[in-house]
């Protein structure tokens, strides 16, 4: 009994590998989930996270703020605030810390200053536990008024700062990529294109039986499309399968000559409404494919 | 030959995913997920339900995937999963009841999602699908899955016999089935 157990042989057969297309949205939802290399540092903001991605951006703006000042005879407005900041404070200075920082401003290129400020604005929240002494020299005097406004301020001027600056610095890079590998790319996509092109001509398309598949019957006896039929004739291998719209298989034949009266298995004329059909054949180079149409059945 | 091939190439994927790289996993998922949802198909009632169910089995595949260790085949791994997820489903879905009559079955074929290659697989899915839950679950693990009616028994909580007994009441319901629409009387 067990070597002959055909059902199980058939089904086991047919149905342990198939496949079933996926929709894609599946995998989006699925891949929120995932703790993966790219989001888990975006995601997960920790306080190292924090500091590294905030060094790499005052990194990027020494190096942006370079090409801005190198590539424009007019520094822009922002940077213009920022440098009267900085002097402010560089006059303003008691600390002797931020002293020497602003040395360093005065002697040095405008890049490192932008270093500097960045972690300097950065500072603010933890630094002015005292805070009229340190707002005062944190910022000067134009802005003394609310300390709030003043953090608000510094922040937002040197956030624009970077924006600016990093997207530049991204364009450039971007530039530089596309110059690169402009002429490789633009070969390697085409030929990916021709490659899927090629891949979906090969693939047995339903359209290689050249047969029209009709979509609406009215089964009234009218004499008027009465019955389902079409030119099967010449198809070698011919099956046809109709289903409705809960998928229960309402009239099947493997009879190349087959008309179907509408009635279904237990005598009953079908309602009307949308049914599909799925017919099987071998095209003309006796590759058995698959074709299916839907059917509108009125009265 | 193809077949350590096949095995030197999962490793290599469960290993990218490990590290947590996107276009490993994706990779993953696109390899197997086309698959795994004709079994969560079988399994499942309802097209919807096949998703969701397939969504969690790969979440668990990926949260898992530190577990597998290259022994086996990673699909008969990501299968079991699956199967897994399925019948965690199938049981937490209270309307499930070992004699549901067929009419209570509601099942539903999305045409347009379907790649309809194959109408005889078609056909043999769309059987399958008609069948009551008790019967459909048992005869997908024996006769499609390959577990034993022991097996069977100890996932489903179900005595070993009558995981035996489900299966020839699966069995005859399918061979009436296919004995009414005439399946090539070469095959049966």
């Amino acid at each position: 009994m067990e070597g002959k157990d055909t059902i199980k042989n058939l089904f086991s057969q047919k149905l342990q590998n198939m496949e079933v297309p996926v929709n894609p949205e599946i995998w989006a939802s699925i891949s929120s989930q995932l703790p993966t290399v790219g989001t888990s540092s975006a995601v997960g903001f920790s306080t190292l996270s924090k500091i590294l991605i905030g060094s790499s951006i005052a990194a990027s703006i020494a190096v942006g703020s370079y090409f801005i000042f190198k590539d424009s005879d007019n520094p822009k407005n922002e940077s213009k605030i920022k440098e009267t900041i900085l002097e402010n404070k560089d006059s303003r200075n008691i600390d002797e810390n931020t002293k020497a920082e602003g040395n360093i401003i005065k002697k040095d290129s405008v890049s490192i200053s932008a270093d500097n400020k960045f972690q300097l604005s950065n500072q603010i929240p933890n630094v002015n536990t005292n805070a009229n002494e340190s707002n005062t020299f944190e910022i000067g005097p134009n802005f003394d008024l609310n300390e709030e406004s003043n953090k608000d301020f510094s922040i937002s001027n040197s956030e624009l700062v970077q924006d600016r600056t990093t997207e530049s610095e991204e364009k450039k890079a971007i530039d530089f990529e596309d110059n690169q590998k402009e002429s490789i790319s633009n070969s390697t996509n085409n030929s990916i294109l021709n490659n899927a092109k090629d891949e979906s001509n090969n693939h047995p398309k339903t359209s290689e039986l050249k047969i029209e598949l009709p979509n609406v019957f009215t089964p009234n006896g009218d004499g008027k499309n009465d019955f389902l039929e079409f030119e099967t004739r010449e198809i070698e291998d011919f099956s046809i399968v109709v289903l409705n719209e809960k998928g229960e298989t309402i009239f099947q034949s493997s009879d190349n000559q087959f008309k179907w009266d509408g009635r279904m298995p237990n005598g009953d004329l079908v309602e009307s409404g949308t049914l599909v059909y799925y017919i099987t054949g071998k095209d003309s180079s006796g590759k058995l494919v698959t074709k299916y149409s839907r059917l509108t059945v009125k009265y | 030959m193809s077949h350590t091939n096949e095995m030197r190439e999962d490793s290599t994927l469960v290993a990218a995913c490990l590290k947590g790289e996107p276009r490993a996993q994706k990779a993953l998922f696109e390899k197997f997920a086309p698959k795994m949802f004709a079994v969560c198909i079988r399994y499942m009632n309802s097209h919807d339900e096949a998703q969701d169910t397939l969504q969690d089995g790969f979440i668990k595949v990926f949260s898992k995937l530190s577990d597998f260790k290259n022994e086996g085949v990673l699909e008969g791994w990501i299968r079991r999963i699956m199967v897994n997820t399925c019948l965690d489903a199938i049981r937490k879905n209270e309307k499930t009841k070992f004699d549901l009559s067929i009419s209570d079955v509601e099942y539903q074929l999305d045409f347009t999602d379907h790649g309809m290659q194959n109408l005889e697989v078609e056909e043999l899915m769309q059987m399958i699908k008609s069948m009551p839950n008790g019967y459909r679950v048992v005869f997908n693990l024996f006769a499609i899955e390959g577990y034993s009616h022991k097996e069977i028994g100890e996932k489903l909580g179900i005595n070993e016999n009558t995981s035996k007994s489900q299966y020839l009441r699966a069995r005859a319901f399918l061979r009436e089935r296919l004995e009414k629409y005439k399946w090539k009387e070469k095959t049966l």
